[in-house]
């Protein structure tokens, strides 16, 4: 790392946020799709799932087009949970 | 001179006389001792001498009006009787063969042309009647084939289905994860069934095994259609298993 220069460090660093972004963007898309299958076949109403905020592992909070709201994450006997919010 | 000419006045008287009883425009009938020029009439006598006159104009007396025309005709050429006597019931019929004449109103007659011709029309109708029972008939016998039934695609062993279920892209994490909870619900209540408890019936856990095979076809259709094409041919051959003690104990 002493030997790249410092504009060579910083160009890096930008490449890699750049494509890390991109990367949890698509994550994040198939995140939502997967996510809205697992709420449609629990049965509950969702439409789409617009949003997804990561609150732990195999956490999620997902929120839905019709505003509906909700917190689907695997319990400890390996079950899918989605809970109301 | 004088006798003589008393005889002229005479005679002269007689004659005035004979003319005066006479009606004017009527025709004399001639005197046996005077000679009778018949006109004979070409056509009709060449034909058939003794052939019957216009069948409107003798319906009445065929045989005086005959004797009255046909004064020569002798009694060789007379005409039988039976001949004539067609001919008063229906004067239209000829009595010549030769001389074929149209009925015009015979009700009892039928002509023997219209009778054949009626014949061979019923026999021109009959026989198409007389098939078409039996193409009627020959209609049904082929039965209607059915649709012919679409090639189904192999059975999956369930090892192998499985499998492939956890390796396809076509779903996430959380949707595989939420699908095998499901599945072992199903697989649990089989059990209990099995057991002896009895809450649920047979045919519920069909139809909840039929819902659930029907949202894996929903989540696969899009990213994956083969898959989803041979869980739904398999759908069968996998509750066969289900359905049987034996072999659900084996799984």
């Amino acid at each position: 790392m002493n030997m790249i220069p410092a504009q060579g460090r910083l160009l890096i660093a930008a490449m890699t946020l750049l494509f890390a972004g991109t990367a949890s963007a698509a994550d994040n898309g198939s995140l939502a799709k997967d996510l809205t299958a697992t709420i449609s076949l629990l049965g509950l109403p969702c439409g789409q799932v617009v949003s997804v905020v990561t609150q732990g592992n195999r956490d999620y909070l997902a929120t839905c087009s019709d505003k509906n709201r909700y917190r689907v994450f695997v319990n400890a006997q390996g079950r899918v949970i989605a809970e109301k919010r | 001179m004088r006798t003589i000419h008393l005889f002229i006045r005479s005679l002269f008287i007689l004659q005035t006389t004979s003319c005066a009883t006479v009606e004017p425009g009527t025709a004399t009938e001639p005197s046996p001792r005077t000679p009778v020029v018949i006109e004979q009439r070409p056509a009709e006598t060449t034909k058939t001498p003794v052939a019957v006159a216009e069948p409107s104009k003798n319906a009445a007396k065929p045989d005086a009006t005959v004797a009255r025309r046909w004064p020569e005709i002798t009694a060789d050429q007379r005409p039988e009787p039976s001949a004539p006597e067609p001919a008063q019931k229906t004067p239209a019929v000829a009595t010549a063969p030769t001389a074929p004449i149209r009925v015009t109103a015979s009700p009892v007659p039928v002509p023997p042309k219209e009778t054949k011709e009626a014949k061979e029309t019923v026999a021109k109708i009959e026989p198409p009647t007389a098939k078409a029972p039996p193409q009627a008939r020959a209609e049904p016998s082929p039965p209607p084939a059915a649709a012919p039934e679409p090639p189904a695609l192999p059975p999956l062993a369930l090892a192998a289905l499985e499998q492939r279920l956890k390796d396809t892209g076509a779903i996430g994490l959380f949707t595989k994860i939420a699908l095998k909870n499901q599945i072992d619900d199903l697989l649990s209540q089989l059990k209990t069934y099995y057991n002896g408890n009895r809450k649920t019936s047979l045919t519920q856990l069909r139809q909840t095994y039929d819902q659930l095979l029907l949202k894996v076809h929903d989540l696969l259709k899009g990213g994956d259609p083969a898959l989803a094409g041979a869980i739904m041919n398999s759908r069968e051959s996998i509750w066969t298993v289900l359905a049987d003690p034996v072999k659900f104990a084996k799984l």
